[in-house]
């Protein structure tokens, strides 16, 4: 199996947990990943709220650097893989779009062909590798650990676009968490937003979104919390302290990109995986493991 | 409970806005909209924002929707898109009314930052040694650098360079 990897902005300079683990992850099981040369900013969801055409020609002009590899593209994060699978929906079942969009790429000697596939990397987990497939590669697991899983909204919606799992009821990325011996458990909150795509727009709004999922987290007895995005793990871990600061208690709750919790449990060391660059730490999650 | 508020002062009719909305698909699909309030019962910001009244405001050609701070705290998170029973896509619309005040010059200046990071670095965050020493350190491979001319000639080509001054948006 393999892959262009679409890193996107933010991982590859605040979330370099993320990108270790997730790199960790795929090699271990197989899955290689290939840098893309020359690609950009993927076209953007706050790009895309303010002009459209530019956003689709951006997203375009990135997926056809991909598409001269031959390669699908596997993005780490939530929101360039909505960017690029929107736009390459869009382009792919209207011709008369991607002529127009093609009109504009032509000034950079680029085209859209239309012949590649866009995925998230839980999305290629989960369904090009499967989830059993992983299970053969778990040496180590956890007892007792109680996760609140947190989709983040891209991953799932909006679903005739992405057409991942249920979008009101989600199971995949429980399944994925509970291959590692650790229980997903319900929570209130757990399809809500996390309140990142507004933070540049009002803070104070933005954090009360992500301290309410917190809260639901922490009440439903939640001993970490899971995520697969850049944009919620910086929400919910890394402003957790700031969080903290405004509500006045103290949350201390661990936030665990997916690849780590998967990492852990296939028998990697906490810093082989990045878990020291987490901002909430997590050690204490480590007395959860034990030998298959 | 927060208190019902009308997004604006502002009934003034756009008669452009109105027959700019009308002759999108989204603005023919919008008219199906029976205002039932899923969407806002389903939104995270419902407190600040209701889509019914931004989805009706907006068929009504009102002046003050676009330059409405509302329409600026959608976060995308697309629940009410997929309970709509309408298929009236709310969130669809509220993008496609970003746009059009983006295209009048109602655009956040953090926005504005954010896309001008794109245009004159090609990612919203700038790679310099000192990013990739430290992901080195970490045994990741340097990001490889982005074709920002190629990003550059695509703003220029689509206007988006020149589209984003600023004008105030009402609070």
């Amino acid at each position: 199996m393999k892959y262009a990897l679409f890193l996107g902005c933010t991982i590859p300079v605040r979330l370099n947990n993320y990108e270790i683990s997730a790199r960790k992850v795929a090699e271990t099981l197989g899955i290689e990943l290939v840098d893309l040369k020359g690609a950009g900013c993927c076209g953007s969801p706050a790009l895309w709220s303010i002009d459209e055409t530019s956003a689709l020609a951006i997203a375009a002009w990135n997926i056809s650097i991909a598409e001269d590899s031959g390669l699908d593209i596997m993005a780490l994060c939530t929101g360039c893989s909505e960017i690029l699978e929107k736009a390459n929906k869009k382009l792919k079942e209207n011709p008369q779009l991607a002529s127009k969009i093609n009109q504009i790429l032509k000034n950079v000697k680029r085209e859209f062909k239309g012949s590649i596939e866009v995925k998230h990397f839980i999305k290629v987990l989960a369904e090009d590798f499967g989830i059993d497939n992983i299970k053969k590669f778990i040496k180590k697991r956890f007892k007792g650990l109680k996760v609140a899983v947190h989709y983040g909204c891209h991953l799932l919606r909006p679903s005739d676009i992405l057409k991942f799992d249920n979008p009101e009821n989600p199971a995949v990325l429980d399944k994925l968490v509970e291959i590692t011996g650790a229980e997903s458990i319900y929570w209130p909150l757990k399809l809500w937003c996390c309140g990142a795509p507004i933070l540049a727009i009002d803070e104070k709004i933005s954090l009360s979104m992500a301290r309410a999922k917190i809260e639901s987290a922490k009440e439903s007895g939640a001993d970490c919390i899971v995520t697969v995005c850049p944009f919620c793990q910086i929400q919910l871990d890394a402003l957790q302290p700031e969080i903290s600061r405004i509500a006045g208690k103290q949350y201390n709750i661990p936030v665990l990109l997916y690849p780590q919790l998967l990492g852990l449990a296939m028998g990697f060391a906490p810093e082989e995986l990045g878990l020291d660059l987490n901002k909430i730490p997590a050690d204490n999650l480590l007395s959860f493991l034990s030998k298959v | 409970m927060s208190k019902i508020t009308i997004p604006s002062k502002s009934t003034e009719v756009n008669y452009d806005l109105k027959s700019k909305i009308a002759k999108t698909e989204l603005g023919v699909n919008a008219l199906w909209c029976v205002q039932c309030g899923i969407c806002t019962s389903s939104c995270p910001v419902a407190e600040f924002l209701k889509p019914h009244q931004v989805i009706k405001m907006a068929l009504l050609g009102l002046e003050s929707v676009i330059r409405s701070r509302e329409i600026w705290l959608c976060a995308e998170c697309y629940m009410c898109y997929e309970r709509c029973p309408q298929d009236v896509k709310p969130t669809e619309v509220l993008i496609m009314l970003k746009n059009i005040a983006a295209e009048e010059g109602y655009i956040y200046p953090a926005l504005k930052k954010l896309v001008n990071l794109v245009i004159n670095n090609g990612r919203i965050y700038e790679i310099t040694d000192f990013e990739n020493e430290i992901r080195a350190d970490l045994g990741l491979p340097p990001v490889p650098e982005v074709n920002v001319d190629e990003i550059r000639k695509i703003a220029e080509t689509t206007g988006l360079d020149k589209r984003i001054g600023i004008r105030r948006i009402e609070t």
